[in-house]
């Protein structure tokens, strides 16, 4: 099986055009005007949402907080992709999106503000502030307020809240079993964002997927707390390809460029991003990218908003939704060995038909779960 | 532990240390004249865009790293003038979300990852230990290097750098003496907005040749500090930095470090910052120029 290729990312051409069309107004310093002529340009140039049908306006309003930016080329650009095809398809009204929201505090005052606003749903795209969630839905019963990668147990979520999840530690298990099987070093790396169980289910679900392939397989793990540091990264990365890695698996942000620089000074380094397909941003080491289609989860949670069918309760999304999908290998496709190519499709088979039963972020989310989880409970039915 | 991860910590750091060393060397020439930069942060994100940009558009690397001189220069009129015509309280952290707008509309989506490429020295590079960790850097560190002496030069050894720590010490008096303590105020800010801006845009060109939202990760604040623990002589800044980039090296290397890969990861992340905090903590009290922060008023002036 090839993996398939969600259409997240069509916007390069677009903008391209329109940086063209500012190249001479930056200089000096002409800030507010050049943005507003860039930002005409940029619309008449087609947008970024393609060629999807607009549909008539619903009453119905949608704001977004993440703890990325709308243009990070991963976590935060997905989410807000998202909303955008929402407001094209669905006639959402997109009321904001607050960027590189970090603290529960941040969430909350943003939340609220939004609530206020008279937003109909509001999405916290951050699975560390499940606080948040229930503060805003208590305070403001009118809004439904739902948070993304995150549990909140039942007893506590109020009646106008939820949580949706895409399972990440699926994907991040097929990439980490891809990894092992196309590693030639027998070492593999993981650079991380922060430690908090929706991301750590990935580092550990990477981990154990490379041990499902290869029980030998030394994995290195490194938070380096941040989403954007591409200095820390690119350091973390080149740390751990002097020590013999090869694959180096990314789980944080836009800092993911620094750990593309450290695999490109040398031979023979891949890395396999997150979130979004980067292989334009480094065809010559982009081995793959873990897809969660956290566009089209954003979505459906909006679409079911607007049908009036959210409950309390917490929505999961599995690979049979496209979460956890591997974009395809481009030019490295001759990198990854045939035997790998067919295994990884029978892994994949394995967990849509829970066959292979990759654990969920009870276990996962803790620190050293991959490496310590016994490898016939995998396949215990 | 062995002699390939001690190396590695090392050149990692000195590389790390790069751009917060050009940033701390800029802001210890405003702080000498007597202005407090806290700008900084916001100075180094503007370089970082402009040579991001650069890039993305074709015109390479050095040409991003060149264009951040004249930004800096105009982002350093607009600051004097805020501070030493207006005598504005001295912080603009609204500079820093301009940044994220500017990058919104011009860098929006994804580019092609890029880096400046680590120069050999001949012979140099060959020394055991030295060689692989000092001599094996990308130029703009190298320049760093250089510029700290120039600097220490500038501020110590000329009639230009005796005026304007005359302004950060007396600025009375160095009115008194027939000079104008504004112009000197400008020009040190100038001056120091060009070494930041070029620091910003060197940490894009050292990584991956792309702007991300606050990308500089608050590293012009740590250059403030260090400003303060190298005591205002770019000497001992570069030792400031270099502490600041070692100890940050160390948290990657962690894995390996044997029984020390125990320690929760937090406590490495937080080690670059521990450190300057216990350095500052632990060196000699250190005073800042006398009139440092303080708006000048010309005499006769009117307020």
């Amino acid at each position: 099986m090839s993996p398939r290729h969600p259409a997240t990312n069509n916007q390069g051409a677009g903008v391209k055009r329109a940086l063209r069309g500012c190249t001479a107004i930056l200089a000096a310093g002409l800030i507010a005007f050049g943005a507003a002529a860039c930002g005409d340009d940029e619309e008449a140039a087609g947008g970024t949402t393609g060629g999807s049908t607009t549909a008539a306006p619903v009453d119905f309003s949608v704001a977004l907080l993440s703890p990325g930016s709308s243009n990070d080329g991963s976590w935060g650009e997905a989410s807000y992709d998202g909303v955008e095809a929402a407001a094209t398809e669905l006639g959402v009204t997109d009321l904001g999106h607050a960027e590189n929201l970090l603290t529960p505090d941040e969430y909350t005052q943003q939340g609220a503000a939004y609530a206020k606003e008279g937003a109909n749903l509001v999405l916290m795209a951050n699975g560390s502030v499940p606080q948040s969630v229930i503060k805003v839905a208590t305070d403001y019963p009118d809004a439904v307020v739902c948070g993304a990668a995150m549990e909140i147990p039942a007893a506590d979520l109020p009646a106008n809240a939820c949580t949706y999840d895409p399972e990440q530690q699926e994907g991040a298990f097929s990439a980490g079993y891809l990894a092992a099987l196309t590693s030639k070093t027998g070492k593999l790396g993981v650079v991380a964002g922060f430690a908090f169980p929706a991301l750590t289910r990935q580092v550990e679900g990477f981990t154990l997927g490379a041990r499902y392939a290869n029980p030998d397989i030394q994995v290195q793990q490194v938070y380096i707390n941040s989403w954007t540091d591409t200095a820390a990264a690119k350091a973390a990365a080149q740390a751990q390809y002097a020590a013999g890695v090869d694959i180096v698996f990314s789980a944080t942000d836009s800092a993911t460029q620094g750990i593309f620089a450290a695999a490109q000074a040398g031979d023979d380094r891949y890395v396999i991003a997150s979130y979004f397909d980067s292989h334009e941003q480094a065809p010559d080491v982009v081995l793959t990218s873990v897809l969660y289609n956290l566009e089209g989860v954003t979505k459906e949670m909006i679409r079911r908003g607007t049908a009036g069918e959210i409950k309390p309760e917490g929505y999961s999304f599995g690979l049979d939704f496209g979460v956890g999908e591997l974009a395809p290998f481009y030019e490295l496709d001759s990198v990854v060995p045939a035997e790998a190519k067919t295994k990884l499709a029978e892994v994949i088979a394995d967990i849509e038909s829970g066959t292979v039963k990759v654990p969920d972020e009870k276990v996962l989310g803790v620190e050293g779960s991959g490496a310590s989880f016994d490898l016939a409970a995998l396949t215990a039915s | 532990m062995n002699s390939t991860i001690v190396i590695s910590v090392f050149a990692t750091g000195i590389a790390l240390m790069t751009p917060v060393l050009w940033a701390a060397l800029g802001e210890a020439i405003a702080e000498r004249a007597g202005v407090l930069n806290i700008g900084i942060e916001g100075v180094m994100l503007f370089g970082a865009l402009v040579c991001a940009w650069a890039i993305r558009e074709g015109a390479g690397i050095w040409t991003g790293l060149l264009l951040a001189i004249p930004v800096g220069a105009v982002l350093g009129l607009a600051l004097a003038y805020l501070w030493v015509s207006r005598g504005a309280d001295q912080i603009v952290s609204g500079i820093i979300g301009a940044t994220s707008l500017l990058f919104d509309e011009f860098l929006k989506g994804v580019g092609v990852v890029t880096s400046l490429d680590e120069i050999s020295i001949p012979l140099l590079s060959d020394i055991p230990w030295i060689g692989e960790i000092v001599f094996q850097q990308p130029s703009v560190t190298y320049l760093a290097l250089l510029a700290a002496p120039l600097v220490f030069l500038l501020l110590n050894r000329t009639w230009f750098g005796l005026y304007i720590r005359s302004a950060g010490e007396k600025p009375r008096a160095t009115e008194t003496a027939g000079l104008s303590v504004p112009a000197l105020r400008y020009t040190a800010v100038v001056v120091s907005c060009v070494l930041i801006c070029f620091g910003g845009a060197s940490l894009i060109a050292i990584t991956s040749g792309g702007f991300v939202t606050n990308v500089t990760a608050g590293q012009g604040f740590v250059a403030l500090a260090i400003v303060v623990l190298g005591r205002w002589n770019p000497f001992l800044i570069v030792g400031g930095a270099l502490l600041f980039g070692v100890s940050q090296a160390l948290q990657f290397q962690a894995q390996s470090l044997g029984f020390l890969s125990s320690l929760p990861p937090e406590a490495w992340l937080s080690l670059p910052y521990l450190v300057t905090i216990v350095a500052v903590v632990v060196a000699k009290s250190s005073r800042y120029p006398n009139a440092c922060g303080v708006p000048f008023t010309p005499a006769g002036a009117a307020r």
